[in-house]
């Protein structure tokens, strides 16, 4: 059982912390987010005993810790103070990429936060986590189908938000 | 040309989550398509724009931190648990009396030891890093935890007194 918890926390640990990365946008905030979420998991003995279940369980602690995090932020600060965050994350030898990876990035969230909830879950579990399809379905408790539609309509609502951007880079 | 249903599977053909018979008759659509051959290369793109870069990733020292200190707070929480504050008080005893053992090993017993293991060998430096032995240190860490059969329930003792200290 000890080497299954081991093994589980280096398995998830990388994936746990970039989905909650993602969401939150700051790395330390998100290393400390990613901690909270598995001792919480684990410290709880009906969760540890089943581990076929362990996983999504974790993923899905992890994205309702995220999400959660991210709109008591949203209430306290300003928008722009997100932005002064991600700016410190780029190499800032490289002002011109620095500003347009920002705003890129900053495009893709917002496309992102337009989207059906269970269409952005789906997208930030199989890019940010690498999860598959299966595990997905899962983590979110629906039938693999339904993911491959939310995953499908998700890029294609997101490729409409984008199509400005897209233009631009063809340009 | 009717592109609705091969549209709606483009999106799954990128990432690889096509069934094979599925993955075939799209790509014989694709060539006779330039519409749906676009609108692939868009998603394409949005794909690629969703990517994390590897920098988003934590590096191994990163991981390894993060990792021992959510063995690190699964110990405290047992030990919490316990409510037992002589627990806590034994083990930093024992991290104190171990600590001075070390202490005393280190500059009376390891020298002639390291005479003894021969020329060329730089003890000091492996001390320096020991703290950094990624391997050495979560085998440590991980010995140190005992779950019970009905469940999860750290035991703070030996080597994973080190930890909660």
């Amino acid at each position: 059982m000890t080497d299954s918890i081991s093994n589980t926390i280096q398995e998830l640990s990388g994936k746990v912390f970039r989905l909650i990365h993602r969401i939150v946008s700051d790395r330390e905030q998100a290393k400390d987010l990613t901690q909270d979420v598995f001792v919480k998991v684990l410290r709880e003995p009906e969760r540890v005993r089943d581990l076929t279940k362990l996983k999504p369980y974790i993923f899905r602690s992890a994205y309702n810790t995220a999400l959660n995090f991210k709109r008591d932020l949203s209430r306290r600060q300003a928008k722009t103070e997100f932005i002064k965050e991600e700016l410190t994350l780029v190499n800032p030898r490289q002002p011109d990429l620095l500003l347009e990876s920002v705003e890129v990035s900053n495009h893709v969230k917002g496309a992102l936060d337009s989207l059906a909830d269970k269409q952005r879950e789906a997208l930030m579990l199989r890019f940010y986590s690498d999860l598959v399809i299966a595990e997905i379905a899962d983590v979110m408790a629906v039938s693999q189908g339904s993911v491959k539609v939310h995953i499908a309509r998700g890029l294609q609502n997101l490729k409409k938000c984008l199509l400005p951007i897209l233009r631009e880079e063809k340009s | 040309m009717n592109c609705g249903k091969h549209k709606d599977r483009i999106p799954l053909l990128i990432l690889g989550d096509l069934e094979p018979a599925e993955r075939e008759e799209l790509e014989k659509h694709l060539q006779d398509c330039a519409m749906c051959r676009a609108e692939l290369g868009k998603i394409r793109e949005v794909a690629r724009m969703l990517t994390p870069s590897d920098s988003e990733d934590l590096t191994d020292l990163e991981k390894l931190r993060l990792e021992n200190q959510i063995y690190r707070k699964l110990a405290l929480e047992a030990t919490r648990d316990r409510g037992s504050e002589k627990r806590i008080w034994s083990t930093r005893m024992f991290v104190r009396v171990a600590a001075a053992v070390a202490i005393f090993f280190l500059g009376y017993g390891a020298g002639p030891l390291v005479t003894m293991l021969g020329e060329g060998e730089q003890p000091t430096a492996q001390v320096a890093e020991a703290p950094f032995d990624m391997t050495k240190y979560r085998q440590v860490v991980a010995s140190g935890l005992r779950f019970s059969p009905e469940g999860l329930r750290i035991i703070a003792r030996g080597r994973s007194a080190l930890i909660t200290e």
